[in-house]
């Protein structure tokens, strides 16, 4: 089968892949690039398990074509983490308690990072709406909505609303 | 995603590009918009011999216009741009406003669109039945010319549109708004991500005194294309609006066996479309003041 080279920048790094052309976003990240945060769960875009941002956009990478992704950034959970320090939302997520076994716990992150990169100020209904589509079978997603509101206090204080 | 048989992505930059693509490769292409539905054809073996993939999303028809004769909006605009834009939130074009907002996810309704939702032909996606209630129109364009149909005559069965191979769906046109008139959609699902059970679209017209003028039903998956529920209209044309009269059109409808689906029996749906046909026109009185 003829491959298809594609150049992505995945958090903040340029890449160039050589893919199938059917190959999904997730599989490029999980198995060519080795960026595992993007979890596998259902592969069909039911669980959010494999969230990660394109374009600012929240997108599931299970059903996403790789090649729709080139020339596109994207952002995946290993991204947040900079220079030894933990993004706001990811010490959240931690501070509220969000995390029994941790599989949803990167797609529910992703989400959280688009929903306050578009909205810095959401509502509750806003913030029950942006994860949506992400599932938590330990039952700590109950407690996502909070560490949403943690982790815009954290903003605040270190002065970066928008990251 | 497999596709055993794909040489090819290609992602054209215009609309006649497109349409050569598209008669060159004739039937070997498959026309992608946000690839959601993929996944779902692959699983049904529906993509054996599919060769190209045609990503349409950099050919601008990425768009939602007001013209002289109603909303244009573009194939690849996504549910969450619909759901963001207030033109929506009018009573006239409601229906559709909660139409994509109900679809499953937030990550879908990123990457969603209107013209793929109308294409795969499902009966069950909120999008299409919700454009079906509101006499919307779509535009087809091939190499040879475009022409102009009904959302309600695209849909052939599952997975089946009518819309041949060598033809592109650019454009939906939703009508003018018109005065004293309200649409309203009523999902039932299990959870709030799942596809609907049954849906109901009505959009409802009232005339100057009060009586129903107008009043169009679709019912989502309900057959194997948006049924169109002529039966309500037959009895509620010029009549004034009661509890009694929506009662009475409760035990009237519906006037077809519904098909039964993986979420729900036939019988259960022939039961529960009554409640729900009461909700979608309670919502539009409601709009309506």
């Amino acid at each position: 089968m003829p491959k298809k080279q594609i150049r992505i920048v995945v958090n903040g790094r340029e890449e160039i892949v050589e893919i199938n052309p059917y190959d999904s976003l997730l599989k490029v990240l999980r198995d060519y690039l080795g960026l595992t945060g993007a979890k596998r769960g259902c592969d069909y875009g039911g669980c959010g398990c494999c969230t990660v941002v394109v374009n600012g956009k929240a997108v599931y990478s299970c059903m996403y074509p790789a090649v729709k992704a080139e020339g596109k950034e994207i952002l995946t959970v290993e991204g947040l983490y900079k220079e030894g320090k933990l993004h706001p939302i990811q010490k959240a997520f931690i501070d509220a308690n969000t995390v029994q076994c941790g599989y949803s716990i990167p797609g529910a992150i992703m989400s959280a990072y688009a929903l306050l990169l578009r909205n810095s100020n959401p509502t509750d209904e806003e913030i029950k709406e942006a994860f949506s589509g992400n599932l938590c079978r330990c039952s700590a997603g109950y407690y996502w909505p909070q560490a949403v509101k943690i982790a815009l206090k954290y903003m605040k204080e270190q002065g970066e609303e928008k990251y | 995603m497999v596709l055993f048989d794909l040489k090819d992505y290609i992602k054209p930059n215009n609309i006649q590009e497109t349409l050569k693509l598209l008669s060159e490769f004739k039937g070997k292409a498959k026309i992608i918009a946000g690839g959601t539905v993929l996944h779902e054809l692959s699983e049904r073996n529906l993509l054996e011999g599919i060769e190209y993939l045609i990503d349409i999303e950099n050919i601008g028809l990425n768009y939602i216009n007001v013209e002289n004769d109603g909303i244009h909006i573009g194939a690849t605009t996504t549910f969450n741009q619909i759901v963001s834009n207030p033109l929506f939130l009018k009573p006239y074009y409601y229906a559709l406003y909660l139409a994509a907002k109900g679809v499953s996810s937030y990550q879908v309704r990123n990457v969603g669109t209107v013209g793929g939702s109308i294409c795969s032909s499902i009966p069950f996606l909120d999008v299409p039945n919700a454009l079906v209630t509101l006499d919307a129109k779509a535009k087809i364009v091939s190499l040879a010319g475009e022409r102009i149909v009904n959302v309600e005559e695209i849909f052939g069965g599952m997975f089946s549109p009518n819309i041949s191979d060598d033809e592109l769906l650019t454009e939906v046109i939703l009508p003018v708004e018109e005065e004293k008139t309200a649409s309203y959609y009523v999902k039932l699902t299990e959870r709030s991500y799942d596809y609907a059970i049954v849906s109901v679209g009505v959009k409802l017209k009232l005339s100057s005194e009060g009586k129903i003028d107008k009043i169009k039903t679709v019912f989502g998956n309900f057959q194997t294309t948006p049924f169109v529920e002529k039966k309500v209209e037959e009895i509620a044309k010029n009549k004034y609006i009661s509890d009694e009269l929506i009662n009475y059109i409760m035990q009237q409808i519906p006037s077809v066996e519904p098909i039964d689906s993986i979420n729900a029996s036939s019988w259960y749906k022939k039961k529960v479309i009554k409640v729900l046909f009461r909700d979608a026109v309670k919502g539009a009185l409601m709009l309506l003041g």
